[in-house]
């Protein structure tokens, strides 16, 4: 079994740290490293995962704005690209889902803008599903807490 | 691109800054005692040195001083002729501490990078050094005295200060101006879209405040972090390069903001000070009275004026024009939190 890549990185990071002599600002570059690694080591296997989560999630999301703005799903329809359910290998690499999950959150923009000056039936509650989404997003994209 | 302190360039450093302070202040024999990069800081680059020499009537003299330099990359636009100058202006004003400052340098030949040079002042700037035994009892008093410190910034008069050429009226709302501006400098460091923050821009500009009933001179990025405190008081207020004309709650608002608390205790300003009594005593030494709704308005653009800043840092990394690592942790640790909280206090949903 090759040895898992959080655990490698785990191990580097408090090597690193236990190396922390030297100038005060050396010793602030190291722990610097350190917490790198340690974020590596954390999102490294759910990396794709909650990626492609949100994608679908926000597949959806768009899905039913444009169903409510047609005129919108015209001028942004092919934003988006493949569907998920129809990814390749190479639609999966990290940089490729991030790209994907960026034009997404760009059409979103567009998409809460136009929801924002209208009074269509479920407008409202489309706004809202979307900024609960964005919300957990943000909270997803924050992987270092406030104590690092 | 390598940092300025690492070993390879330091000694080269080190002896360039020896040979202009020489120059500078006409001492032949002026050696340096130490010469130390401070740590923190992550917009500029500065140096504490301690300078000793042999003044004309044979006293021997020993000065530590600070040189703040513009990297080649920096988190923002450089304001150090600004900063410069207010440091010049202030220097008289009783109340608004502030440095000695003795030489601007544009020239790039001189320490590889502008800079400017100024006298050392004692003091801390975290708010966790304010949990040591020199503090005890004392931590109370100094953080209102920090809030006051910057009601009496709020209240000069700036016409006084003679800081024309550097910091002008704004020709317009000074809450739109300052939304455009943080606004731009998101558009112009492009790191992929970030809705949140582009609808809470939608809501503050749907919702401006009331223009302010004087402007004042705008710190830009006051905080308990860019303040050096002493038991004895407050001994400078730092960091003056995004100082501009403006209304004084923008000042507060960041002053309050939660990204400056201690996770340990993130309901006080420097794990210290009630918020009421932080406005309360801005209030006292401003002479003005804060205004709940525009309050709330300043502390939601706080937000997205962070994420500016976070933005710009990080997009020096991300195009490789800096190597600093704290640039490149914004991303993941600075722009969801902000975004959060834009979210929480917009009543959106809780961090």
């Amino acid at each position: 079994m090759k040895p898992p890549p959080e655990r490698v990185l785990t191990v580097a990071a408090e090597r690193l740290e236990r190396l922390g002599l030297g100038s005060p600002a050396m010793a602030a570059d190291l722990t610097r490293i350190a917490d790198v690694l340690r974020v590596l080591a954390r999102e490294w296997d759910a990396a794709a995962a909650s990626r492609l989560e949100a994608i679908t999630e926000l597949e959806d999301l768009i899905d039913r704005g444009h169903q409510m703005l047609p005129a919108l799903a015209d001028g942004h329809g092919n934003e988006t690209g493949t569907r998920s359910a129809d990814l390749r290998a190479t639609d999966l690499r990290i940089a490729a889902l991030d790209r994907r999950l960026d034009n997404l959150r760009a059409t979103v923009i567009v998409l809460e803008a136009a929801l924002e000056g209208c009074d269509f039936p479920g407008a409202a509650r489309l706004l809202d599903e979307l900024r609960g989404w964005e919300l957990g997003d943000a909270r997803r994209r924050t992987v270092m807490d406030r104590s690092w | 691109m390598t940092s300025h302190y690492e070993v390879d360039s330091k000694t080269e450093f080190v002896l360039r800054v020896r040979g202009y302070l020489r120059d500078r202040l006409a001492a032949e024999d002026l050696r340096l005692q130490r010469a130390e990069p401070i740590v923190g800081g992550a917009s500029r680059e500065m140096w504490s040195v301690t300078a000793c020499w042999t003044e004309a009537r044979g006293r021997p003299t020993e000065r530590k001083l600070i040189l703040r330099l513009d990297p080649p990359s920096s988190l923002l636009e450089s304001g150090r002729h600004t900063e410069f100058a207010l440091y010049r202006a202030l220097s008289s004003v009783a109340g608004v501490p502030v440095p000695a400052v003795l030489f601007n340098e544009d020239d790039p030949s001189i320490l590889g990078m502008p800079f400017f040079v100024m006298q050392h002042v004692n003091g801390v700037t975290q708010p966790s050094e304010l949990f040591t035994d020199e503090f005890a009892g004392r931590r109370q008093h100094l953080v209102r005295e920090v809030f006051r410190t910057l009601g009496r910034i709020a209240a000069l008069d700036w016409n006084d200060l003679s800081l024309a050429d550097h910091i002008r009226e704004p020709g317009g709302h000074p809450a739109s101006i300052e939304l455009d501006r943080w606004e731009r400098v998101l558009d112009d460091h492009d790191l992929g879209p970030f809705p949140i923050t582009r609808s809470t821009i939608r809501q503050l500009r749907r919702e401006l405040p009331p223009h302010p009933p004087r402007l004042s001179v705008i710190h830009g990025d006051y905080r308990v972090g860019n303040v050096l405190i002493t038991p004895e008081g407050i001994s400078a207020v730092l960091d003056w390069e995004l100082a501009h004309l403006g209304d004084p709650l923008e000042d507060l608002a960041w002053a309050i903001a939660p990204n400056w608390r201690l996770s340990q205790s993130p309901e006080l300003i420097a794990g210290t000070l009630e918020e009421a009594a932080a406005i309360e005593a801005w209030q006292a030494a401003s002479e003005l009275r804060v205004d709940g709704a525009a309050l709330r308005w300043w502390q939601l653009f706080s937000h997205v004026k962070a994420m500016g800043i976070w933005t710009a840092g990080a997009a020096e990394f991300v195009r490789g024009c800096s190597d600093n690592l704290v640039y490149g942790l914004f991303g993941w640790r600075n722009f969801g939190r902000e975004e959060s909280w834009m979210m929480q206090r917009r009543g959106l949903g809780a961090l």
